[in-house]
């Protein structure tokens, strides 16, 4: 097994599961060190200590310029949503920005029919991209790094997923916005993060719908997590509310068997790679350093 | 770019990433791993969702 795995396997607790409507959720606490000082996106974002724009007036769309002015570190999530400037974005990688930090960010677009200003800085929105599109896309992340391309997606298929996301929900976007389909369900998708309170020393999240897994993500600082929470919880409540139509399963169902050990069972049969973000960052065209 | 190490995640059911910073994880997701799609046949799954709520002709006009 590798050493990351490992220790993350050696520190990851999943607590009892709660349940609302078809969709099943463990608290996870992580033992293991925290790691440097940091701060969520939103904190930084919410006192203006992170300035994000497009990387120039024209802008580029796999692109954003960051500036993190605050005096800690700033930790962006895979799959956080960024709205404004010409399109709405999504990160393709978490990153973690040093305090006085400067650099371009990798991202995807998430409002195909748009491009044109509506601010001149981003703004936070209350999600996370949707979990199996964020799935989807980490994919082709992964397939990116790998063919030597940097942290590119497939963004035709985000697009694509994006607009299946919306005929599900049955929403018609003026701007083909993925944060349409949430604001659609979100009455619904709410009640979901009111059945779900935060947990004391919570740092994360295992998720099941319909009985079956959706995700997991953690960090390693509960008080950090506790902002992010409810943006975690929306990217698969936002599933479960459609889910029900779409798999035809009852309402409720939960996971059967222990469907913990095997998640368990299958992190630790995964297959580890560990990339120099300096390096990749060279070849992309990206700044910053380790 | 950025501060730390990405680490990726491939196995049998799940695809990951996490980020270690100073040695530590600080960031971790796991998905099941994504079947791998057949870009016409989703296409025709769209078109065929999107006509039965009447938004394909709305979106084409």
């Amino acid at each position: 097994m590798s050493s990351i795995t490992m220790e993350i396997l050696k520190n990851i607790e999943i607590g009892k599961p709660r349940q609302h409507k078809n969709m099943t959720i463990h608290p996870v606490c992580y033992r293991g060190p925290a790691g440097p000082d940091y701060i969520s996106l939103d904190v930084a974002l919410e006192v203006k200590e992170v300035v994000i724009t497009e990387v120039s007036e024209g802008g580029n769309v796999p692109d954003l310029a960051l500036k993190n002015n605050a005096q800690s570190a700033v930790l962006i999530l895979d799959g956080e949503e960024l709205q404004g400037a010409k399109q709405n974005r999504v990160l393709n990688t978490t990153i973690m920005v040093a305090a006085g930090e400067q650099m371009t960010v990798p991202v995807s677009c998430t409002e195909q029919g748009r491009w044109s200003y509506s601010s001149r800085e981003f703004s936070s929105t209350e999600h996370v991209m949707r979990h199996d599109v964020r799935s989807r896309k980490m994919k082709s992340v992964h397939a990116s790094l790998s063919e030597g391309r940097g942290y590119a997606s497939d963004q035709m298929k985000v697009w694509e997923n994006i607009r299946m996301m919306a005929a599900e929900s049955g929403v018609s976007s003026p701007t083909s916005a993925m944060s349409d389909t949430f604001l659609k369900h979100r009455e619904e998708v709410d009640a979901f993060v009111s059945a779900f309170a935060v947990e004391e020393n919570q740092a994360g999240l295992l998720a099941f719908i319909d009985g079956k897994l959706a995700g997991c993500d953690f960090v390693s600082r509960p008080q950090v997590y506790a902002g992010l929470h409810a943006k975690l919880l929306r990217s698969y409540a936002v599933d479960a509310v459609v889910a029900k139509p779409r798999r035809m399963t009852k309402e409720g169902s939960v996971p059967a068997g222990d469907p913990v050990a095997d998640f368990l069972a299958a992190m630790a049969q995964c297959k580890e790679e560990n990339l120099n973000r300096w390096a990749w960052g060279r070849m992309s065209g990206f700044s910053g350093r380790i | 770019m950025g501060m730390g190490e990405d680490v990726r995640f491939l196995g049998q059911d799940l695809i990951g990433s996490a980020l270690a910073v100073e040695g530590e994880t600080v960031h971790a997701a796991f998905f099941p791993k994504p079947a791998e799609e057949n870009r016409q046949s989703l296409e025709q799954m769209l078109k065929s969702k999107m006509r039965a709520g009447n938004l394909w002709e709305k979106m084409s006009g």
